[in-house]
């Protein structure tokens, strides 16, 4: 293992489980919205919090951890919804959905007065490009200000704003077709 | 039945509001440290399959071949036609070999 990492974990005993403490939920809660697979959501907090502590002796403190571990959330989330992208493109024909996509997504944390209306919600975010979903994620569900979503994003706060814009847009049109089509169902 | 399908819309927008953080499962510091560990017991191959598996240098590769085949191809071209006008012997049609000798007529 690296002697800088070895050696300032020696330094600072106990720093490392207090820092997967304070952090796990944001991580796992972000991951969860990101891929709304429970299994997954856990696979990408274990590899972010794994990060954490390989970068942690390099951590100065000038910029805030929080922001630096959304970041890394959004990023290997994006990375695992490519893999499953490319697997279901190589593996499975595209008209056949994922074996999990059958299943809806019911997230613990949410209003048992809303969880129907939920399910659709996130049943259309999944058809969300990424980009915008990690917006809508990180506004909706981490209730982060237009500036902190920038900051994370990288993208200047206008930028950030439209694309919440576009995120809200698109998953009205999903969700109008949806309800339309439970009502040609019935 | 348009009105219907607009406060449905509109329910499912707000759905998120007053929404509580997902607690991250308790076996999670224990799969990080499993993680952590994994990463000390890296044998050499497994470092380098994880470098060579970066899309930079996988591109970096294919670049690299490319490049050596255009250049073998335009640097060589010229003086390997030559070579093989060169080598090649002239072909005397009506030579006379041992096969002839035998079908002589009396």
């Amino acid at each position: 293992m690296d002697d800088d990492i070895s050696r300032w974990h020696a330094d600072n005993p106990g720093v490392f489980e207090e820092w997967v403490n304070t952090w796990q939920d944001m991580v796992y809660h972000t991951a969860l919205g990101m891929l709304m697979q429970a299994a997954d959501a856990e696979d990408v907090a274990q590899e972010v919090l794994v990060a954490l502590y390989k970068n942690a002796h390099t951590f100065r403190g000038d910029a805030k951890l929080s922001t630096w571990l959304y970041r890394i959330t959004i990023h290997k989330c994006i990375d695992h919804l490519r893999l499953h992208n490319r697997k279901k493109r190589w593996w499975g024909t595209k008209d056949e959905p994922h074996e999990n996509e059958l299943v809806s997504f019911d997230h613990p944390g949410i209003l048992a007065e809303k969880k129907e209306h939920a399910v659709a919600l996130f049943q259309a975010m999944k058809q969300l490009p990424n980009d915008q979903r990690s917006a809508f994620v990180l506004c909706k569900m981490e209730g982060l200000s237009l500036e902190e979503m920038a900051t994370v994003l990288n993208r200047s706060t206008s930028a950030a704003e439209s694309l919440l814009n576009r995120a809200n847009l698109n998953l009205r049109k999903i969700l109008k077709n949806y309800y339309e089509e439970q009502v040609n169902i019935r | 039945m348009k009105q219907n399908i607009e406060q449905k819309i509109e329910a499912s927008m707000h759905s998120l509001e007053g929404i509580s953080r997902a607690k991250a499962p308790g076996y999670l510091y224990a799969k990080v440290l499993s993680g952590v560990y994994r990463i000390g017991e890296q044998t050499i191959w497994e470092r380098l399959t994880v470098f060579i598996a970066r899309p930079a240098v996988a591109l970096g590769c294919i670049i690299l071949v490319v490049a050596i085949n255009a250049l073998i191809i335009f640097s060589g071209n010229d003086t390997s036609i030559k070579n093989a006008t060169a080598s090649a012997e002239p072909v005397d049609l009506y030579a006379y070999d041992i096969y002839n000798a035998e079908n002589i007529e009396p």
